[in-house]
């Protein structure tokens, strides 16, 4: 059963249309009075809020040693499935104190054209290693420039210093006093680059 | 030079017609540049942003940067079209708003050197005729860009065109007839002194202003009229197909047919040159300083008239085609010739 | 000086109206017709009559043409297929009669042969006051015929609607 919705019967001044014009003409001219509200893009930049989700990058930590353990759960939750992991072993360390970790990534690839930016690696990331930080300038003169490697992915995220410590915590050792004093700064995202 | 001039009056008539047909189309071919840049402004302004400002003082460099592009861009001719036409098209839009000038009157006559010169280039007793004569030949660049492109939505576009041009020429015309009542004549260095004298005919006749703004914005295919590119639709309707110079040719053909209408607009409806509380006496003891005042109140009016087509732009949106058919067969028509009926009272022999 | 633009848009005329005749694409018959009433319109202006001259330009090159035009792309005629021209007797006929006709107005132009054009004829004035005096009843009577042809095309191409 169709509904039959009463139109209001416009009176005489409403179907002549004009004084409706007139009133919008009024708006449109008021308006050229007011602020640009425009940001001058190159020169002046967008205030970046904290967590503003920009270009994914891989963090060391306060050692600048690579967090990553290459558990992979980065490429498995990635919805575009813009993330390849090589995984490898860990490099050999005599003075390593951080004996558990037996993986760290051979190669670590993150396709930035396919990339939607939904942060969901740096939410499953088991060991905080990557981050969305607040890169937003991408450009490129080819495809493959956007793919990015391990190198430009540590390169994009940076170092790193955590609250909590996992490791470190685990492994502590008469001489890592001075490490736990380090305060604990940074929100999640402002990883340096 | 006075004497030698009396002697040959044709030499001067040549001489100042070159002259003049030189500085009127450039000023029309310099405005049609700069009206995008003024378009853009104002849009600008009315949404809160700031416009073209990075090419020279306030951006103004930006017409020519954009001319420098067009110059310098591939001319793609895209293989399903029919070439000659898609060639020709775009001049066929510019042509006839540049021939349209030739009768507009700009400024009161001037005399050099002994002889009086008009500011038209023709003076023509059949001014108003040509004015429409060759402004509805503008349909046939468009209508013809749309065949030619070969392709759906120019097509639609052309023929929207077509439709569109023909019924607003209708409501154009007799909008008109009442200012030619007035005047008794169709010459419009005429019917502008009749107004310096008297009242300007948009205080007379309101109705046949309005209806004669409403079709110069139909015929220039201008929002919210712009049926015949309706981006939205028609992505770009007749100039679909079109890119480099020739598209460049299509926004001047636009531009320039602006600038003419404004100019009309001037001219039958708001006094040409006059300028309040002065009367053709008054132009004339000024000799060619009141030449020079009426030329910067004419000009100042086209200008006033040229921002009122931006500003409508970014108030009123585009009407559907049957409204369009609607108000210009149903509505604009009936109004004017109420106007004549109007016009014909008012100025009925006592 | 005068000759030569005579010749110029006479010659134009000519080849323009024998290239309508002749183009099998219908858009370029439209528009080699354009021209041609354009360069009949040049030859008028040759007389000083302004008034006729526009008239021809705002009316058949500009309204008349607009309409055809529309007509060929609203039905979407490319290049007609080359037909054979077949003489029908209802043809021949046509062209015999408009030759007798055409050879009888060059034979006896009529009295206004060699008369300068009156230079009058450019001034609306002189058409409009002969218009709404002496020829104001044939002027009513041939509106009100063209009335009643739109009248009658549209009662004729109306689609019959069941009630």
């Amino acid at each position: 059963m169709a509904k039959v919705v009463d139109r209001r019967k416009l009176n005489f001044w409403e179907e002549l249309y004009l004084p409706a014009i007139a009133s919008g003409m009024k708006r449109t001219f008021a308006q050229m009075f007011k602020p640009a509200i425009t940001l001058q893009y190159p020169e002046q930049r967008p205030e970046i809020f904290d967590d503003y989700r920009g270009a994914p990058g891989l963090v060391r930590d306060q050692d600048g040693r690579e967090k990553c353990v290459s558990c992979q759960l980065c490429e498995y939750i990635c919805p575009p499935r813009a993330i390849v992991i090589v995984p490898g072993e860990a490099p050999d360390q005599p003075d390593y104190d951080y004996s558990e970790i037996e993986k760290a990534p051979k190669e670590f690839y993150i396709d930035m054209l396919r990339c939607i930016y939904c942060g969901y690696c740096e939410e499953i990331c088991p060991e905080q290693a990557i981050f969305m930080t607040d890169l937003y300038e991408l450009n490129a003169g080819s495809r493959q420039e956007l793919v990015h490697d391990k190198a430009k992915l540590y390169d994009v995220g940076g170092l790193r210093v955590d609250a909590i410590q996992k490791w470190k915590d685990k492994n502590a050792s008469p001489g890592s006093e001075e490490r736990k004093n380090v305060p604990p700064s940074g929100n999640p995202g402002d990883g340096a680059h | 030079m006075n004497e030698f001039f009396a002697e040959y009056p044709l030499v001067f008539t040549m001489a100042t017609t070159l002259a003049k047909i030189v500085l009127f189309t450039h000023i029309g071919l310099i405005l049609a540049a700069y009206m995008p840049w003024v378009e853009r402004k104002v849009s600008a302004w009315m949404q809160d942003r700031v416009g073209p400002n990075r090419v020279g003082y306030a951006g103004l460099g930006q017409p020519i940067a954009d001319a420098l592009k067009f110059i310098f861009k591939e001319d793609p001719v895209p293989g399903h079209v029919d070439k000659v036409l898609f060639t020709l098209a775009p001049a066929l839009t510019v042509i006839p708003a540049i021939l349209v000038l030739a009768v507009v009157p700009f400024a009161p006559a001037v005399s050099l050197f002994g002889q009086t010169a008009q500011m038209a280039i023709a003076d023509l007793s059949v001014g108003i005729l040509f004015v429409f004569a060759f402004s509805s030949l503008a349909v046939y660049g468009i209508t013809l860009a749309g065949w030619a492109s070969n392709s759906k939505y120019p097509l639609i576009g052309g023929v929207r065109s077509a439709a569109q041009m023909v019924s607003y020429e209708l409501c154009l015309g007799l909008s008109v007839v009442g200012v030619f009542m007035a005047a008794q004549t169709l010459r419009l260095t005429d019917i502008v002194e009749l107004q310096v004298d008297g009242y300007w005919n948009m205080f007379t006749q309101p109705i046949g202003f309005l209806v004669f703004v409403i079709a110069a914005f139909a015929e220039t295919n201008r929002l919210p009229f712009d049926l015949p590119e309706a981006e939205t639709e028609l992505v770009a309707g007749y100039h679909t197909e079109y890119g480099s110079m020739k598209f460049a040719m299509f926004f001047a053909g636009e531009y320039m047919a602006m600038f003419v209408f404004s100019c009309l607009v001037a001219v039958l409806f708001m006094g040409g040159w006059d300028v309040p509380f002065m009367s053709n006496e008054s132009f004339a003891a000024l000799g060619n300083w009141g030449a020079a005042l009426g030329f910067v109140a004419f000009l100042t009016k086209v200008l006033l008239f040229l921002f009122f087509y931006v500003w409508v732009r970014f108030t009123i949106p585009r009407f559907k085609f049957d409204q369009l058919m609607h108000l210009g067969w149903k509505v604009l028509i009936p109004l004017s010739l109420l106007n004549i009926l109007w016009a014909g009272l008012w100025n009925m022999p006592s | 000086m005068e000759s030569l633009f005579f010749y110029l848009f006479g010659g134009l005329a000519v080849v323009t109206t024998l290239l309508t005749l002749s183009s099998k694409n219908p858009v370029y018959s439209a528009i080699w017709m354009i021209l041609s009433f354009s360069a009949t319109a040049g030859l008028f202006v040759l007389l000083d009559a302004f008034l006729i001259a526009t008239v021809e330009v705002l009316v058949y090159a500009g309204a008349i043409m607009v309409l055809f035009l529309f007509v060929i792309m609203m039905i979407n005629l490319r290049t007609s297929e080359a037909e054979r021209l077949r003489l029908s007797p209802l043809a021949i006929l046509a062209a015999l009669t408009f030759l007798v006709l055409f050879g009888r107005a060059v034979s006896d132009p009529g009295p206004m042969l060699g008369k300068a054009p009156n230079d009058l004829v450019g001034d609306p004035d002189v058409i409009a006051n002969l218009m709404f005096t002496e020829y104001v009843v044939p002027f009513e009577a041939l509106s009100l015929l063209l009335t009643a042809a739109v009248v009658g095309c549209v009662v004729l191409s109306r689609k019959k609607v069941k009630a």
